[in-house]
């Protein structure tokens, strides 16, 4: 006869492990509004010195990517660290992983507490294959 | 001098004519249709359509002169460009206007063909007086001593020089007075100014008459934000953005919601130290533009 209680913790432990591998590697879901600030980053024209200053001058939106689970695990992985969290939310803060111009671009999006509409800046954060952040910009 | 012209405003929001900006004055290196006397209202720098007038034939002989720079109206002036109040005398005088303005002179007018060819026009409204010190010919809200003197309050009241957690954006309403005039309304002292962000509410109710709104980003191009609110990362980092003097997402969207709300002609305006941006808040290449700094 089994031991209840031994199989019990080795089913919490192969699911707890299995949940750390799918936050760790996960790329989080994409959020509305948040491509455009790239879109908007590659084209506005005050925006060039920052496309200069990343190596995304003359980059198309057409090439924006999404970053997804499965075929970009590994990046997602270390812009979760570089972010910090796994889960593409945190606080009123919503994001998405892109690629584009061989640059790796976190677009954020706030989400208003009820009652409020919140009119400011939203960041767009710029690395490079190494993951060195390359710059931070108001979007 | 200039005459200060926003029929277009003003009539697109009687609901009569959906001619829709405001109009530019000519420039050297691009002839202003208006001149020609076809057109009532010349496209404005957003690209939007304006109506064409069609020539004013009889009437009482008006004098030549140049109607952007003649406060005088002389020919040219086929419909006065000022503001009517709706349900006062100049409204019967518009809704007979052919496409768009205040009729002078007009068919159907007094003194133009049909008229009565007696009784006085209505009492021209006071002429705004641009300030003609600022070099922004094109757009008459910036030209406006009054939104001028509101560009250098909000713009002192918004800090810019102390350091960044004593900065405040600052912003308000630009209305019409109904008599070719603007006025400045700040935003409501509840709504919260943060060095980077102007707490709205849920429901954004604008004056009925408002024709653009402004607000400031008391910033310079390059400077770092060090202190918006997004830059705690949740690993606890504080990372500074670059500011680049361009409308933000949210200024571009709650300009979207205004137009689609029904104040389609509302335009947003930034001020910064470097420049005063106007933006329709669409996404696209003729959807924002900017000024050299004026008036602040």
């Amino acid at each position: 006869m089994l031991n209840m209680g031994f199989l019990i913790g080795v089913l919490s432990a192969l699911t707890a492990a299995s949940a750390d591998v799918t936050a760790a590697q996960a790329c989080p879901t994409e959020v509305p509004n948040t491509r455009v600030l790239v879109e908007r980053f590659l084209t506005r024209a005050a925006h060039e010195p920052s496309r200069q200053e990343t190596g995304l001058t003359g980059t198309l939106p057409s090439s924006i990517r999404l970053l997804q689970s499965e075929t970009d695990d590994a990046v997602c992985a270390r812009l979760n660290t570089a972010i910090g969290s796994s889960s593409g939310q945190s606080g009123p803060w919503r994001w998405t992983y892109y690629t584009a111009g061989g640059r790796y671009v976190v677009a954020m999006q706030y989400v208003s507490p009820p009652g409020e509409r919140r009119v400011g800046f939203v960041p767009i954060f710029v690395y490079d294959a190494s993951m060195r952040l390359l710059g931070t910009y108001a979007m | 001098m200039r005459k200060f012209f926003l029929g277009c405003v003003g009539v697109a929001f009687s609901g009569l004519v959906a001619c829709s900006d405001l109009p530019t004055a000519p420039t050297s290196s691009q002839p202003d249709a208006r001149l020609s006397g076809l057109m009532g209202c010349p496209r404005g720098p957003d690209g939007e359509n304006c109506y064409t007038l069609p020539p004013v034939s009889g009437g009482p002989t008006i004098p030549a002169c140049d109607p952007w720079m003649d406060a005088n109206w002389c020919k040219g002036d086929q419909c006065v460009m000022g503001v009517p109040a709706v349900n006062g005398p100049e409204f019967s005088g518009i809704a007979s206007c052919p496409i768009g303005g205040w009729p002078i002179g007009g068919p159907g007018q007094p003194g133009g063909p049909g008229g009565d060819g007696g009784s006085p026009p209505p009492a021209k409204p006071p002429l705004e007086q641009p300030d003609t010190a600022c070099n922004t010919p094109t757009d008459q809200i910036v030209t406006s001593s009054a939104i001028q003197s509101a560009f250098s309050t909000i713009w002192q009241q918004s800090n810019y020089g102390l350091p960044h957690p004593q900065r405040r954006e600052q912003g308000g309403w630009i209305t019409s007075d109904g008599f070719g005039g603007l006025q400045f309304t700040p935003f409501p002292s509840s709504w919260a100014r943060e060095p980077c962000r102007i707490g709205f509410p849920a429901q954004v109710t604008p004056p009925p008459n408002v024709v653009a709104w402004v607000h400031t980003h008391p910033y310079r191009n390059g400077e770092l934000l060090t202190e918006c609110q997004q830059q705690q990362l949740p690993n606890g980092a504080r990372v500074p953005f670059t500011y680049r003097g361009d409308p933000s997402w949210d200024d571009d969207d709650i300009t979207r919601s205004l137009r689609q709300a029904g104040y389609a002609h509302v335009r947003g305006y930034i001020i910064d130290e470097d420049k005063i941006t106007w933006f329709t808040g669409d996404d696209t290449p003729t959807s924002v533009g900017s000024y050299s700094r004026c008036g602040y």
